[in-house]
């Protein structure tokens, strides 16, 4: 997993004091599926939007749970 | 209970028009040829409307209708959608995707189609009209080749709920998935409830189906229990009407969601008020809304106050 990159489906955007995570690769027309994180995830989010960024780089920068967190729901992906 | 509202909702329902080139007998928004509403929202107000979505940071917009391929600049505000980065769903009956149109959908992204079937021929077209199961089939082929994420979609009825086995797969044939929704008494419906509406006996027997094909996809409320009448999924149990998601109708008026379009739901209009101060407004409803355990629109369109999910749990523990 050399660089870590946000798929297009995966959105989010910060609610409150938390994050809104929709991980929706569906073709549902009225569903939504949709998770309560931690707004750690969203400045890592933030972080990889738009640019691509080395693994390294992101386990420099966040704590190493959150880092796992994101890859492990998919919210990154390895390129 | 009452859930709070997001400061915006995350996936919207848009009814683009009431304008159909069909007309369905279960139609929950009684679209049909000429159907299309006075004061459908112009090119230029639609689009003002993206950007707002775009500005609120919804992150959904699935369209529907009324059929929104007959509308003359769907593409291009598909194209707005897409070139802003929002995920589209198209709900569609599937008669009108020649190979231009399938072309420039083709090239847009994150889009989704959802191509509605209900029934096996004979079911289908008994209620979409002659010629409309060849037509559907037809699509499904030339799908088959291009890279558009497609999934059937089956409203499950009294008469079609013994044909979903061929309906799986004729759509896993060519690739597409299938998603189930539940009938539900909105539009004409609300007339033919009795009608499509399933017996105790198809809602135990579907049940059971589901649990043996997790791929079939739900996503409605009505699918949240299992054959057992136990909890299978925990997020499709609470309604997210008017919390997360809600519906914009052709002229822009802000509803909890595509069934519950009844007069004293409207919460607001997208041009006049604005749309997030229209969701502001939605809070007010929750209450309305949100008292019953699975589908509200069930408990109220149906004239039983207690509708019919409290039952739901009865018929599947018994
Ligand atoms: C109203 S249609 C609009 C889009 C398009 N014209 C179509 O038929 O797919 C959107 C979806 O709602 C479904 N539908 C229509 N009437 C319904 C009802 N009374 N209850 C539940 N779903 C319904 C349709 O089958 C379709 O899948
Ligand atoms: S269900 Fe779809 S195709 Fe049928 S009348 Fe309604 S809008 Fe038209």
């Amino acid at each position: 997993m050399a660089t870590v990159r946000k798929p297009d489906h995966v959105k989010y955007r910060r609610e409150g004091d938390h994050g809104l995570v929709y991980d929706h690769e569906n073709y549902g027309y009225e569903d939504a599926s949709l998770t309560t994180v931690h707004s750690r995830i969203v400045d890592l989010l933030e972080y990889v939007d738009g640019s691509p960024r080395p693994r390294e780089d992101l386990d420099a920068a966040f704590e190493q749970a959150v880092v796992e967190a994101a890859v492990e729901e998919g919210y990154v992906r390895g390129d | 209970m009452a859930t709070d509202p997001l400061s915006a909702p995350v996936t919207i329902t848009w009814e683009v028009t009431l304008g159909c080139n069909l007309h369905c007998d279960h139609c929950l928004s009684g679209s049909g040829p000429g159907h299309e509403m006075p004061g459908e929202l112009t090119t230029e107000e639609a689009k003002s409307f993206i950007a707002e979505c775009d500005e609120m940071d919804v992150f959904q917009v699935n369209i529907g209708g009324g059929e929104p391929f007959v509308r003359s600049d769907f593409l291009e505000l598909l194209e707005e959608l897409t070139g802003r980065g929002i995920s589209t769903c198209v709900s569609t009956n599937g008669t009108q995707l020649d190979e231009a149109t399938l072309d420039r959908v083709e090239s847009m992204d994150p889009l989704y189609l959802q191509v509605s079937l209900d029934g096996l021929q004979a079911e289908n077209d008994a209620i979409r009209g002659e010629g409309v199961y060849d037509a559907v089939v037809d699509s499904l082929e030339r799908l088959e080749d291009r890279d558009i994420g497609t999934t059937l979609n089956t409203v499950v009825t009294r008469q079609n709920v013994d044909d979903l086995p061929e309906i799986y797969d004729l759509a896993r044939e060519h690739g597409a998935g299938l998603r189930l929704n539940r009938f539900r008494p909105s539009g004409r419906g609300e007339d033919n409830w009795d009608h499509f509406r399933l017996t105790t006996d198809q809602i135990k027997w579907l049940h059971e189906w589901l649990s043996d094909r997790p791929k079939v996809r739900t996503g409605d409320s009505f699918f949240y229990l299992n054959a057992m009448g136990e909890v299978r999924n925990e997020t499709l149990k609470e309604c997210g009407a008017g919390s997360m998601t809600c519906l914009v109708d052709p002229v822009g008026d802000v509803y909890p969601c595509a069934f519950t379009q009844w007069d004293g739901l409207a919460s607001g209009n997208v041009v006049e008020d604005g749309f997030q101060s229209a969701w502001d407004e939605i809070a007010s409803l929750r209450t309305e809304v949100d008292d019953h355990e699975g589908c509200p629109a069930v408990a109220i369109g149906s004239d039983d106050p207690s509708g019919e999910d409290p039952q739901l749990r009865a018929i599947l523990d018994d």
